[in-house]
């Protein structure tokens, strides 16, 4: 798996819909391309960021 | 009543104001008791509610003017704003409404683009292509400093 074809699947690897060994193969790739790591690690604080930014709303029946 | 907090959270940042936010999730629960009976048991409610939402939110964009999200001052406390939660608010108030909804529907509420896919109906490339958009324009909006306070 090259760098190209581990950035198009992030999304499904972050959330978690990727089968056992294409998950496999992106765990590979990123234990040796730290550049592809990085990517993940910032993607995954922007994630961490904007769930931390939106708390869920007070609720009221009007 | 299950849901209306998650579902007005996204609403909050799809529309313009609080107040239609909550008249979008008030409709939303309106259809879907309305709708009860097309629910198939043993599906996914969540989804199938804020697909209902989803759907009511575009009938009322195509009504009038695509909305823009307006981030008040008082939505969230101002002192020192130490999460930069008004950064990040601003960031995804900039994202086209495709982009904004997948990060609030994915990232916020967690769901799968297999389950986006399903609540947008478009197919799951088109959840996965935006995401990914979605997720670089905020990594470029948000200054690296903020987001390495952040981690």
């Amino acid at each position: 798996m090259n760098c190209a074809e581990v950035l198009e699947l992030f999304s499904l690897y972050l959330s978690r819909e990727l089968d056992a060994a294409r998950a496999s193969e992106v765990r590979a790739h990123l234990a040796s391309c730290p550049a592809c790591l990085s990517e993940l690690e910032h993607q995954a604080e922007v994630d961490a960021r904007v769930r931390g930014s939106l708390p869920e709303s007070p609720w009221r029946w009007r | 009543m299950p849901h209306t907090r998650t579902l007005l959270r996204v609403a909050r940042r799809l529309t313009s104001n609080p107040a239609e936010a909550e008249d979008l999730v008030q409709e939303t629960m309106l259809l879907a008791w309305r709708g009860f009976h097309q629910f198939r048991e043993g599906t996914n409610l969540r989804a199938w509610l804020f697909r209902i939402m989803m759907n009511a939110f575009y009938a009322r964009s195509r009504k009038r003017h695509p909305t823009t999200v307006s981030i008040s001052t008082n939505d969230f406390p101002s002192e020192g704003d130490l999460g930069g939660v008004t950064e990040v608010l601003a960031a995804i108030e900039g994202l086209p409404a495709e982009q904004r909804t997948v990060i609030l529907l994915g990232v916020v509420e967690g769901f799968t683009c297999l389950e986006m896919a399903e609540i947008l109906s478009v197919p799951p490339g088109t959840v996965m292509s935006r995401l990914s958009r979605a997720r670089q324009a905020l990594r470029d909006r948000l200054s690296p400093k903020c987001i390495a306070k952040e981690a």
